[in-house]
């Protein structure tokens, strides 16, 4: 009865209704925004550097890490691929070989570091495929004359002058100590000035363990997990798994770069702080404003005879109740915005760098939380600031109230 | 004695299709200076929306609204508020006043608006207060005034303006018996004394007995037009 | 004036309305103040951590250099610079280093790393050097003083005291040279790629023993205000920059940190405006509650003469007012706030072990003027921009309509 009176009263008030709504219904909307803006920028930061070049999760040689030599491979890589394949949660995963050796072209040499990868691998990791700049990206098979491709960074292009379809010459030590030496032919570029590998040289997988004179195996597993994955949790259970090798998330590998976003991300919950509080304000200042308006009504409701605790109730079902619809409104028409957002996303005046990849947009999130939040928020508030003036309505006099103009 | 309003087959309708209603169907009359005139009829029957076409409140559907010659059924936006500003002036039935000046201040916002010096403004504020009966009273605000004297402050606001009429849409409805008389008897005697043309809206009896002319309306025109 | 008074009077009407109103926009405006507050001080804090370790706010070094350390781009004659530098008022401290890769070498090992020749006393202002020194002593006058990182003290396996050889190219010949020196200090800065790949040498050893003369490989800057550094404007950079010589700042130099950084910059902005949005839409509604109450009593106002126009620039002044009024009462609780947060900090949940340092593990949001003087003014022109809506629609109240339906 007094839910079906509540509902009535919010029709009958249509322009109060409507514009108290439409304070609450936008306020939602926008704090939804909001929030799918912050949370969504943490998830794209880590989308981007992870992208780059470490991935979620690392496997190593359990030695290898600490002191990085040659010989210390993963040896049986077939049954770790099959391990991995099945497991569900990971998403991809790809092998690298890592060396130093001196790079030569005609007649300048340069130090370079190796990295070894596996050519159809790679891109479901990284975005090595992207960060062509110049060329194409390498196949694994060899050209006419026998030759492997070599992909290689933009400093080393210019400092030995290479271009497209030079020759590239390494020369280093393999992993049972005797000389490596090998001819490549550059099939592209990449990246820009500033990445990671902007000195390095790319190899087929298979090239560098020929260089290397490895029969088998990779220094390193790079893997993906599905989205919605905690690749920590992940971690640690595959690590339990594999006792032998040493399986570590990004955080630890990375840990500077985290330790810097988690920084960052403090700074963002007193964001939220604020947020909530302004958004309280808002919404108490419009369900007051629009309760304590209606004095005369209420008054009218004691006269003819309501009691005082029903009308505290009425008030507060009528608030909460036009806060809910008013959220549901919001929920229909903001989703759309808020997936376009989280696939598509903002273009940013200036594109922002990563290693050579241009990112042009800025990225929100679609979760759960983005949008239950703040619709606990906005019903909380308004729920409990429709109690006061309720209350007040409550014990007033009907005469008293009436009168009020 | 000259002519302050004439109306000329107006008509003004409200809703559509079905609902069409006709509240002024096709009414002329004519207003002369100094009249005191009630148009008076049942509930329902157009009297104020036909106060409302007089004053330039509303606009007609068909027909012209003179006064002073010029038809202000044509005028809008800034035309037709200085012309209410100049000519009419205006007291309904309650909360005429603005709330948050004083007396004397909503007297003297009419003059305000029209631009009268300062000095000018002060000697008419007083004078028009003594004439309504409120000298002294000037500094209160409306809340801290009964009915009856709110009522008389809005005369005194409608005369400061030097209009050709008055209009008053049932300016008594809202004030007991005693303090309704004294309200009319007061705009009777400025009718007499200062020549102020008064047009009432109203179906209160006190009214009717002190108006020198009736005009009885009907669903929307005129049924009778009685001079006394 | 009358419209003055009018709207003076009529904000004090309804205390409530005009209460809670001001409210929202006091709420807004401190509100503003502070997330500028925590925005730049968080700034603050991140970029002390990246680039008082060791890369400095900017530097300025020989084009290609940083591309693989080659030492042979090295700034052959860096008096002019420096005396630029010297002269400059936006500079709070430089470093002049010489950075030469080399094989560091033991007696039970031998590695690659970096041998960095740093001027002591000038490092002191400019990097961390100093407090990373975890055992022994900071370099000092001795010409074989040297700093190793921990790391790579622990592969070589040697400590305080010990000898260490450094091996490399002479800049002018290619000729290998070596130099011995006696590690005087270890340090640790916290990043791996810092301590196991790090050695420091004074300058004037450094440039010796490669044949440098009085050439340096990299100017490290500090400026009075960070910001200044990746200013595409800055003056300084136009004076130094030429064919050969980069200058950046150290957005540019550190890459993956700039990226973030940028994008939550813009996120922040965005947010900022919707929030501003939101709190708009609160007074716009309040305006509107205000005009229906009123409702009769401005078509009355109509009704004996005022113009449309008075009667919506009532309405944009009363908002005026109120925001002029929040401003007022905000200001002080926005400054208070501030500086009180300024003075203690925030808490940052524990203690930041970031670049080896722990930095203290609170935020102080930043004060500063702008903030006390721009952003009332945005909040003021908000509300005068929200008023105009419900202005207009007051302007244009019919009054016949009016009068009846109040009744």
């Amino acid at each position: 009865m007094l839910l079906k009176m509540a509902f009535r009263n919010l029709f009958r008030q249509r322009r109060r209704s409507l514009l108290t709504g439409l304070s609450m219904g936008g306020g939602y909307m926008l704090f939804v925004f909001s929030m799918s803006l912050l949370e969504g920028s943490w998830g794209n930061i880590v989308d981007i550097f992870t992208g780059d070049r470490v991935g979620h999760i690392q496997i190593h040689r359990l030695d290898y890490r600490a002191t990085p030599k040659s010989h210390r491979v993963i040896e049986d890589t077939k049954a770790l691929e099959l391990f991995l394949s099945e497991q569900e949660d990971v998403r991809s995963y790809a092998p690298r070989l890592f060396s130093a050796g001196l790079a030569y072209a005609t007649d300048k040499s340069v130090p370079a570091p190796i990295i070894g990868v596996d050519v159809l691998a790679e891109p479901t990791v990284t975005r090595l495929r992207d960060k062509v700049s110049a060329g194409m990206y390498f196949t694994s098979d060899t050209d006419s004359e026998g030759y492997y491709e070599a992909m290689i960074g933009l400093s080393l292009a210019r400092a030995l002058n290479l271009e497209i379809g030079d020759e590239l010459v390494l020369v280093g030590q393999a992993a049972d100590g005797s000389i490596a030496n090998d001819i490549f032919k550059v099939s592209a570029v990449v990246g820009s000035d500033s990445s990671h590998d902007r000195m390095s040289v790319y190899l087929p997988i298979q090239a560098a363990r020929i260089y290397l004179a490895l029969t088998e195996g990779a220094h390193q597993y790079a893997l993906l997990v599905n989205d919605g994955v905690d690749n920590q949790a992940l971690s640690r259970s595959l690590q339990a798994l594999l006792p032998n090798l040493e399986v570590a998330p990004w955080q630890v590998i990375e840990a500077t770069f985290y330790e810097t976003m988690q920084t960052d991300r403090r700074s963002n919950q007193y964001m939220m702080v604020l947020i909530v509080f302004l958004v309280f304000i808002g919404v108490l200042n419009t369900v007051l404003m629009s309760v304590f308006e209606r004095t005369r009504e209420f008054g009218v409701l004691r006269a003819i005879g309501i009691r005082p605790d029903r009308l505290v109730w009425l008030i507060a079902l009528e608030t909460f109740s036009l806060a809910f619809l008013s959220c549901l409104i919001g929920f229909v028409l903001v989703s759309p915005l808020i997936v376009w957002f989280t696939e598509v996303g903002w273009r940013l005046p200036e594109a922002v760098d990563m290693g050579g990849v241009a990112f042009e947009h800025l990225k929100g999130e679609t979760s759960l939380f983005v949008f239950l939040m703040p619709w606990a928020v906005v019903l909380g508030t308004a729920f409990f600031v429709s109690i006061f003036p309720g209350l007040r309505a409550a014990r007033i006099n009907p005469k008293d109230a009436m009168g009020e103009h | 004695m000259s002519i302050v309003i004439e109306t000329q087959n107006l008509r003004r309708c409200y809703g559509t299709g079905v609902t069409l209603v006709a509240a002024v169907n096709g009414i002329s009359v004519s207003i002369e200076q100094g009249e005191f005139t009630a148009i008076i009829g049942p509930s329902g029957s157009g009297k104020s929306t036909l106060l409302n076409l007089i004053g330039g409140l509303d606009q007609p559907d068909e027909g012209r609204v003179l006064l002073q010659g010029q038809d202000i059924a044509a005028m809008t936006g800034n035309a037709i508020s200085d012309f209410r500003r100049d000519h009419i002036g205006f007291i309904f039935q309650a909360y005429n006043l603005i709330p948050v000046l004083s007396a004397h201040e909503n007297i003297e916002y009419i003059m305000l608006l029209q631009g009268v010096p300062k000095l000018n403004r002060q000697a008419r504020v007083l004078e028009m207060l003594g004439l309504v009966g409120l000298k002294g009273l000037g500094h209160r605000r409306p809340a801290e005034l009964s009915g009856g004297q709110q009522q008389r402050v809005a005369v005194a606001r409608a005369m400061a303006s030097k209009p050709d009429i008055i209009l008053a849409d049932e300016p008594t409805a809202n004030l007991d018996s005693k303090t309704g008389a004294e309200l009319l008897d007061l705009m009777r005697k400025l009718n007499a004394e200062q020549g102020l043309t008064f047009l009432f809206s109203t179906h209160d009896q006190m009214i009717m007995a002190r108006a020198q002319r009736l005009v009885h309306i009907k669903d929307g025109i005129i049924e009778q037009d009685e001079s006394r | 004036m009358l419209l003055i008074q009018l709207a003076v009077r009529n904000l004090f009407r309804n205390g409530r309305r005009t209460f809670l109103t001001c409210l929202l926009i006091t709420s807004s405006l401190v509100v503003m103040i502070l997330m500028d507050g925590l925005i730049l001080g968080m700034l603050g804090v991140m970029v002390g951590g990246i680039t008082q370790t060791l890369e400095g706010e900017a530097q300025i070094y020989k084009s290609g250099f940083r591309d693989r350390f080659d030492a042979t781009l090295y700034l052959a004659s860096p008096e002019s610079i420096l005396t630029v530098l010297d002269e400059d008022e936006t500079l709070l401290a430089y470093a002049p280093r010489v950075v030469v890769p080399a094989v560091i070498g033991s007696s039970y090992n031998t590695l690659g790393g970096l041998v960095y020749g740093v001027d002591p006393e000038k490092e002191l202002a400019m990097s961390r050097l100093r407090q990373a020194v975890i055992e022994g002593d900071y370099l000092s006058n001795s010409p074989r003083a040297l700093l190793m990182g921990r790391l790579m003290a622990e592969k070589l396996e040697i400590g305080i005291g010990d000898r260490v050889v450094l091996t490399a190219s002479a800049v002018d010949n290619n000729e290998l040279v070596q130099g011995l020196f006696r590690i005087s200090g270890i340090v640790e800065f916290g990043p791996k790629e810092l301590d196991e790949s790090m050695v420091f040498i004074p300058i004037e050893a450094a440039q010796a023993l490669f044949h440098l003369g009085d050439g340096l490989h990299q100017i490290a800057l500090r400026f009075k205000d960070f910001k200044d550094a990746n200013r595409s404007d800055l003056a300084l950079a136009r004076k130094i920059k030429d064919d050969g010589i980069e200058f950046k700042g150290w957005l540019a130099l550190q890459p993956g940190v700039g990226a973030m950084l940028e994008m939550t910059n813009y996120a922040t902005l965005i947010i900022g405006v919707v929030l501003f949005l939101f709190a708009s839409l609160g007074v716009i509604n309040s305006i509107f509650m205000s005009i229906y109450e009123r409702l009769y009593e401005l078509a009355v106002a109509k009704a004996i003469g005022t113009r449309p126009a008075f009667i919506g620039g009532l309405i944009v002044l009363e908002a005026l007012a109120l925001a002029v009024m929040s401003c007022g009462i905000g200001l002080p609780i926005a400054f208070c706030l501030m500086t009180y947060f300024a003075a203690n900090g925030l808490p940052l949940g524990g203690t930041m072990e970031f670049s080896g340092v722990v930095l203290p593990g609170r935020l102080h949001p930043e004060l500063l003027w702008y903030q006390f003087v721009q952003f009332p003014l945005y909040v003021i022109l908000l509300t005068v921009v929200a008023a105009i809506y419900p202005a207009l629609f007051a302007a244009r109240i019919a009054p016949a309509r009016s009068l009846q339906k109040a009744l």
